[in-house]
């Protein structure tokens, strides 16, 4: 049959909810070394998900073979897992879904200049710019430029009578270097992106950042070994940003809170930090990398208040998980591809900007670090522990910023490092590209303005 | 159809290869009628079952079914690459992989000639075939209730389990064709158990046979939850730590793989560039990548571009070998490949990748690590180990679940501390347990057992 008739195939057979997913994605990934073409990658893909809950189970399946009896199968085998799973499962552990608004619509996010009209040629040319910029500074020993781009289109049917097209293109583009000298190894990098087109690359700046990051991290192999210890930090918007998620964002996934796997689990309406913090997450920031205008369960993407002055005032839900917590679905159901099912996921998660003035942030610190960005990090939600690795750090004595610090690593508790924002800035930048891995890996945005945390454990390499 | 939805989907397999082989021929020749130098063409079918658990509760069984071709071609010593997910695109394929290798670098590359392929063991288990999701939901209850038994308060908070059946086409215009058939299994369980800290414990299992004991998972998760009740601060100071497998992969993986590969020696941007023939890890240790360990998660009959498969010695008692190379670094950098191109699936060329990499050589039974540890800790998990310095190995890393060691002996359970130091420097002098354990790691393994490093700073 042909995919529009599952949800109602899906009723007819007794199931009591269905949808079906049809996604097609193609794009374009170039990476450069030193200039040179290392690999080009054109994608185009079709394939779909279909999701079937039959007596509070559900059945999951997806195939790349959309042809009529590729669905059949599909479809089949999705129901048979539902059925199969109904007949196993207690009646206590039945999924039931909180109620949306069935929405219809077709939505096109258009850009500026879409990246399929550029040759292939021209996207090579600005990753050998990009290259020759970073290369000119000395002491580069690599340098890769990546270039990425993808269109998604996507129809989502649901047997409520969702029906929802929607079309979005993603841009993003990338500098690494690696540079060398008799002090030793460094990497560093700078990136653009956004839900935009071959625009992004053009205002991105991308060239100067590229070889600002290989200046950047000549000057951190002159650094000095990073103390270890509790230091009152001064997080950058970057890194506030990487915070926002890794820390508390992972913590407010309302699958992770249903599990038990979160520090945050029954805390909303309770003070979880300094009264300096709001944050939330927000898939309708233009052109910001983690943005979507509806979520893969047909729920429109919307600004969630997640911390509002320090008090818990929600989590991120899909339908099922805001059908246990007693709320309403809020659009944070994200799939990675047709091929993976919706889980609870962020979009663009920022911290708020506050009153400080730059200087403000800083002033008073006898001895502590300024850190910027990271080379990733991780979380333990359940424990509500943390840990990242400092893109840069710099030593802050008397209030200034002095010297710089190799391999700085920050790591501590969710809780009491929310409790010891102290200093939140007025500078907030917004959403920088990134993807988040959990099982799947979806693109995500993320940011905030400089905040001074009172004390955090800090560690060298 | 009413019939079929009666029936729940299986992994059995959905023909004989020899379709694929056919397909993968068609390719060829279309490439080469279309004027590729030399052509190539991967396929890849295959069905897996996932049955994830979530808050106690099994989630979402899934099942799903994917194929795919992907074609390489060779013109003017350039590489061209595409893929597509249905033969009837296969054309326009073939024409974008010829257009997009213009843009390649020319290099002295040529798609390998046929040669007799070794035999692999223990990588396609019939047993497999026949399994239902209501297998999957099955040992995914095993696990559950079997951690519960441990402590009433355990809650499985995550894990499941995930089964399928693979097959692998290989058709290159040198006379290459191969077909194989594959299995694989993985489980595990995460845990946590409030109290006035909430503690966690996991356990998790790879395979190519069903062999995989579930139910223990789900113990070996709850019990390690409960021991690690009530943790203590740590102390701050450097300190022999005893790593488990588990935590050894997850550390000594990502800083040691990148930096055995032909391109960041060749690059310099390896801590072991320019090192070959000197001592660089334990004396004990022989480092080796083996392509035909029997039931490797990374094993088979060739590599993903044809290269047959053996056991390639990186490290031989603490001294350097050499490096990993598929056909395109080893091109570049006048190397000869080592059989370890490798493709996440049909829609990426092959990139460099470890197989399964063993760790050996003079191996310590576990208990006699750890006694011979005074005063010192087991790491049992590592968080961030992906943000490890590679250029330099300089890590500092985030260890949640770990024990004191004190006069030979496991002790009191400890809060979460920060590892930090320079793996390079700390691997010099290790400990490497015997209880070695297949993980997965890439599109391959990392099969090691516990090891211990001297003098890693640990900050409370």
């Amino acid at each position: 049959m042909s995919y529009e008739k599952v949800p109602a195939k899906a009723l007819e057979a007794g199931a009591r909810y269905c949808d079906v997913r049809v996604e097609h994605r193609r794009g374009l990934s170039l990476e450069f070394k030193d200039g040179e073409p290392r690999e080009a990658v054109p994608g185009d893909e079709r394939g779909l998900c279909i999701r079937v809950l039959f007596r509070g189970a559900w059945g999951l399946a997806s195939s790349n073979d959309l042809s009529r009896s590729g669905v059949d199968r599909t479809f089949s085998s999705a129901l048979g897992i539902a059925r199969a799973k109904s007949a196993l499962q207690k009646a206590r552990d039945a999924v039931r879904l909180a109620p949306v608004k069935a929405e219809k619509a077709t939505i096109t996010w258009k850009v500026a200049q879409d990246p399929s009209d550029i040759s292939i040629e021209a996207k090579s040319a600005y990753l050998v710019e990009l290259s020759r910029e970073a290369r000119s500074v000395p002491g580069v020993r690599t340098v890769t430029a990546f270039y990425a781009d993808g269109t998604r289109s996507s129809h989502f049917l649901s047997s409520e009578g969702a029906d929802l097209r929607t079309e979005l293109t993603r841009s993003l583009s990338d500098v690494s270097v690696v540079v060398k000298t008799d002090k030793g190894i460094l990497g560093n990098r700078a990136r653009v992106g956004g839900t935009a087109g071959w625009e992004i690359h053009e205002k991105g700046g991308l060239a100067q950042k590229g070889a600002e990051a290989a200046r950047t991290a000549l000057v951190l192999l002159n650094g000095d070994r990073a103390p270890s210890g509790r230091l009152p930090v001064v997080a950058d918007p970057d890194l506030a940003g990487v915070f926002a998620h890794e820390a508390v964002g992972h913590a407010v996934e309302g699958d992770l809170v249903v599990a038990g796997d979160s520090c945050l689990e029954g805390r909303l309406g309770q003070r979880i930090g300094s009264s300096l913090v709001t944050l939330v997450d927000d898939p309708t920031i233009p052109g910001a990398f983690g943005s979507y205008p509806f979520d893969d369960e047909g729920v429109r993407g919307r600004r969630k208040v997640l911390i509002e002055r320090g008090v818990l005032k929600g989590y991120m839900l899909d339908r099922e998980s805001a059908r246990r917590l007693r709320s309403a679905p809020n659009g944070a159901a994200r799939a990675e591809s047709y091929a993976s099912r919706p889980l609870v996921r962020m979009s663009n998660t920022v911290i708020e900007a506050g009153n400080h003035s730059h200087e403000e942030v800083f002033e008073g610190i006898k001895l502590g670090i300024y850190a910027k960005g990271t080379r990733g990090g991780q979380v333990d939600t359940a424990k509500g522990s943390f840990q990242f690795a400092c893109r840069e750090a710099y030593l802050i004595e008397n209030g200034e910023v002095t010297r710089p610090l190799r391999n700085l690593a920050l790591s501590g508790g969710i809780l009491r490092t929310l409790r010891e924002v102290v200093r939140v800035g007025k500078d907030r930048q917004v959403a920088d590209p990134g993807y988040c891995g959990k099982g799947q890996t979806v693109p995500v945005g993320d940011g905030g303005p400089h905040i001074r945390i009172r004390s955090v454990a800090v560690g060298g390499g | 159809m009413a019939d079929l939805a009666k029936r729940p989907a299986t992994a059995r397999s959905p023909g004989p290869s020899g379709d694929l082989l056919a397909l993968g021929e068609k390719a060829v020749r279309l490439a080469q009628s279309r004027g590729a130098d030399e052509s190539e063409a991967f396929l890849a079918r295959g069905v897996s079952m996932s049955v994830d658990i979530e808050g106690g509760r099994i989630s979402y069984p899934m099942v799903s079914r994917a194929f795919g071709i992907s074609v390489r071609v060779i013109k003017a010593g350039r590489l061209g690459f595409a893929y597509c997910t249905h033969p009837d695109m296969l054309g326009t394929t073939v024409e974008q992989a010829l257009d997009i290798s213009r843009l390649g670098k020319a290099l002295p590359l040529h798609f390998p000639d046929k040669a007799p392929l070794p035999e692999p063991r223990g990588i396609c288990d019939e047993g497999i075939l026949p399994l239902t999701p209501e297998d999957g939901i099955r040992f995914s209850t095993e696990i559950i209730k079997e951690a519960r038994r441990v402590d009433r308060g355990i809650q499985v908070t995550g894990g499941g389990v995930d089964f399928g059946f693979s097959e692998a086409g290989l058709v290159n215009s040198s006379g290459v064709a191969f077909a194989e058939k594959g299995t694989a299994v993985s489980a595990g369980a995460f845990v946590s158990l409030k109290g006035r800290a909430t503690s966690t414990g996991f356990d998790h299992s790879s395979a190519r046979t069903l062999t995989i004991d579930f139910p223990s998972l789900g113990r070996n998760a709850a019990r390690l939850a409960v021991e690690s009740k009530n943790p203590v601060a740590a102390d701050t100071g450097p300190r022999p730590v005893l790593l488990t497998p588990e935590a050894a992969a997850e550390l000594l993986g990502p800083v040691l793989l990148p930096a055995l590969e032909g391109e960041s020696a060749a690059r310099g941007e390896s801590v072991y560039a320019g090192r070959v023939g000197q001592r660089v890890l334990d004396a004990g240790l022989t480092l080796a990548d083996d392509g035909l360990l029997e039931g490797g998660l990374g094993t088979s009959a060739c590599d993903d571009e044809g290269v047959p498969s053996g056991r390639y010695v990186l490290v031989e008692k603490g001294v350097l070998k050499g490096f990993l190379y598929d056909l395109y670094t080893a091109a570049e950098f006048g190397a000869k490949t080592t059989g370890n191109g490798a493709r996440g699936s049909y829609r990426s060329p092959p990139s460099v990748a470890e197989r399964n990499l063993v760790f050996g050589g003079e191996l310590e039974d576990r208990d006699a690590l750890i006694g011979g540890i005074d005063e010192g800790i087991l790491v049992h998990e590592v968080l961030g180990a992906h943000t490890v310095n590679r250029a330099s190995g300089d890590f500092s890393v985030n260890a949640p679940l770990l024990f004191r060691i004190r006069k030979g002996e496991i002790g009191k359970s400890l809060k979460p501390v920060m590892l930090s130091g320079n793996l390079p420097k700390l691997l010099r002098n290790i400990g490497l347990g015997n209880d070695r354990k297949m993980l997965a790691s890439g599109a391959g393994s990392i099969v090691t057992g516990s090891v211990r490093l001297d003098d890693v700073m640990v900050t409370g």
